[in-house]
């Protein structure tokens, strides 16, 4: 069974000017020990998303609609105090976008570790402490650096203290919103290793979202490409990359420079992505979509298997 | 000629000393963002300056367009040092885009008066010279339909629109040289390309010549004729893109490139190795010898005493590393 399953998720935000639908109909599962990433521009609902999925959407953001089952318990069901208590940090967790400016500069790295330990597994200081430093030691840093405050360690430094502390209640699913984004390049591979590393060693599910779609084929199992707030390509990282079949993947894949190999010229999507308070009709693709035809301004396509695990909105299928 | 030429270009920022610091008479700390590089940009060339945050880059764009006053060294523009050349007729030869199209805009000018200001300040009484400018700028970064365009305020314009009014900006005054600093860094994978054709379409129609500084290798070797790679405020590296990118020789060159993953499964793990150690240190403390050194998986003794200059070891191939 899967360990995380979201079905027919909306999450809106609800705005004077109307509801922006961020997050519209999104549906998908998945597995133990596996990687998924989401990818897409900013403004597709990626985020909104990673943070549905942890019930802890940003006012005036409200899920309106749908399931997120993890391990069988429906998470929009249940209340604030069982959220916490329950669910958050020890069936799923979250690394945030921006968490080098997570951490709270007047507390050492140890204290601010400990504190998930000491309220959720009732530890003392001192077992929290230690507990802290043998996360730390996972992820690469050295036991000392419990005693250190945020502004003495380095973005790399920071963002692994952040996956260690996103990691220290064991959680079964970790959310990793644009992990690597704010990083140098060399930094980033170090990330990217680390998680890789991670995922192996601690069985761990990974949903990894970010813009890069490098970033992603590295490390995911899965892909799944969103466009204002659908899942419009979902597939394995091999025939998604290899053999995309929605002309927006398609396009995008395009449209990334290559270190290595031939030089291509890059392709471009006209236009930008849609005002998510009155999406286009049908397909939301359809203004910016090479092959549009008639259908494709009426019908909303549905999210379809075409080939065994490689499912695509689009009408050309 | 080379249209511009930097000669041994230094910019360091003073550190504000303690009280104690300041009694004791201890000399005063430097940030040396910028210490001693040289280049030259050939006529219609795209020259882009690579490197890690930190290392320099946009200290040496802002010393180009004289934004900053260099600690010492020398930029020549067209032969002519640029401290010796009028700040209005510069400004009017050199242009620049930055990195955020979000905010190099006033949000409150429309997209006609930010492209008029520079008109303005150039000194084009003209009304009507001034509007056909406008227009034609707005035409040559191809937004449609420019006569409407010009009355819509940056908020409602997309990232990639925003960041052609910025080049549309940079051209009016028909500019000699661009220096674009991040000008994609910003935008969304889908209109970035777009942008990079554009300046080189921009190169072709305007005959500029550009300095492209940014941190993303891939972009670099896409659009640039020739890459210097920077590290901690020294050019390391300095070819032709293509044999940067193929065959590089400085340990810090290839780690950076080792580092870059590809959108493709099947060369999942290609950043599996990187021997490189650790992170980029402060620029207070730079480290002795080769800056590259306690990083470096080849360092030797001699890496760690004496800094290596930047030599050519190929024909066109410049590089600071005691192994070549």
């Amino acid at each position: 069974m899967s360990i995380l399953s979201v079905n027919n998720l909306k999450a809106y935000f609800l705005t004077i000017r109307g509801a922006v639908r961020a997050v519209d109909n999104v549906s998908f599962s998945l597995e133990k020990g596996e990687s998924l990433g989401l990818a897409g521009e900013s403004g597709c609902g990626k985020s909104t998303l990673g943070y549905a999925l942890i019930n802890l959407l940003p006012p005036p953001g409200k899920i309106m609609d749908g399931r997120i089952l993890i391990d069988g318990v429906d998470v929009t069901k249940l209340s604030e105090d069982e959220l916490r208590k329950k669910v958050r940090w020890k069936k799923i967790s979250m690394i945030f976008q921006g968490a080098m400016n997570a951490l709270n500069p007047v507390y050492t790295i140890g204290y601010q570790m400990s504190e998930p330990l000491i309220y959720h597994e009732g530890m003392s200081k001192k077992e929290a402490l230690e507990e802290a430093k043998r996360y730390l030691e996972l992820v690469g840093l050295s036991r000392d650096v419990v005693n250190r405050y945020p502004h003495e360690l380095s973005g790399g430094m920071k963002q692994r203290v952040m996956i260690a502390t996103a990691l220290i209640l064991k959680p079964t699913v970790l959310i990793a919103d644009e992990p690597t984004t704010a990083l140098d390049v060399i930094v980033q591979a170090q990330i990217i290793n680390l998680m890789k590393k991670l995922k192996k060693e601690l069985g761990i599910s990974i949903i990894f979202i970010s813009h890069d779609l490098s970033v992603i084929s590295e490390i995911a199992d899965r892909v799944a490409i969103m466009y204002a707030g659908k899942i419009v390509e979902l597939g394995s990282s091999d025939s998604v990359y290899l053999k995309p079949k929605h002309p927006y993947t398609q396009a995008l894949l395009r449209a990334v420079p290559r270190i290595r190999g031939k030089k291509e010229k890059l392709a471009f999507i006209p236009g930008a992505p849609p005002n998510l308070i009155e999406p286009p009709s049908g397909c939301r693709f359809h203004p910016r979509c090479p092959y549009a035809f008639d259908r494709c301004m009426k019908e909303e396509p549905e999210l379809k298997q075409v080939e065994s695990g490689h499912f695509v909105a689009c009408h050309l299928y | 000629m080379p249209v511009l030429e930097i000669r041994d270009l230094k910019k360091y920022f003073p550190i504000r000393r303690s009280i104690k610091e300041f009694l004791t008479a201890k000399p005063p700390k430097f940030v040396r963002a910028v210490d001693g590089i040289s280049f030259s940009i050939e006529k219609k060339e795209i020259f882009a300056l690579v490197g890690e945050s930190g290392c320099g880059k946009t200290t040496t764009a802002k010393l180009i367009m004289r934004l900053l006053e260099p600690t010492s060294g020398s930029i020549i523009f067209n032969g002519n040092d640029i401290t010796k050349i009028d700040e209005k007729e510069y400004r009017k030869k050199v242009q620049m885009v930055f990195q955020d199209p979000y905010a190099s805009m006033n949000p409150r000018f429309r997209v006609y008066d930010v492209l008029e200001e520079p008109l303005l300040i150039a000194g084009i009484e003209d009304r009507k010279e001034r509007e056909e400018r406008i227009m034609k700028a707005l035409e040559a970064v191809k937004v449609s339909p420019p006569g409407e365009f010009v009355h819509r305020f940056p908020h409602q314009l997309s990232g990639g629109q925003r960041q052609r009014v910025a080049f549309a900006r940079a051209i009016i005054l028909n500019p000699e040289f661009i220096v674009a600093d991040e000008p994609v860094s910003m935008l969304d994978l889908s209109v970035r390309a777009e942008i990079l054709n554009l300046m080189e379409e921009i190169r072709d129609k305007y005959n500029v010549t550009y300095l492209y500084i940014t941190h993303d290798l891939s972009t670099a070797r896409y659009m640039s004729d020739r890459i210097a790679v920077m590290y901690l405020g020294k050019i390391v590296e300095m070819t032709n893109s293509d044999s940067l990118v193929e065959k590089p020789l400085h340990p810090y060159t290839k780690a950076l490139i080792s580092a870059v993953p590809e959108p493709d499964p099947k060369m999942r793990g290609v950043i599996k190795e990187i021997p490189v150690k650790g992170e980029v240190p402060s620029a207070v403390n730079i480290p002795s010898g080769c800056r590259f050194h306690p990083r470096c998986p080849y360092a030797f003794d001699r890496c760690m005493k004496e800094e290596p200059e930047l030599k050519q070891v190929e024909s066109g191939h410049f590089v600071a590393c005691h192994l070549y």
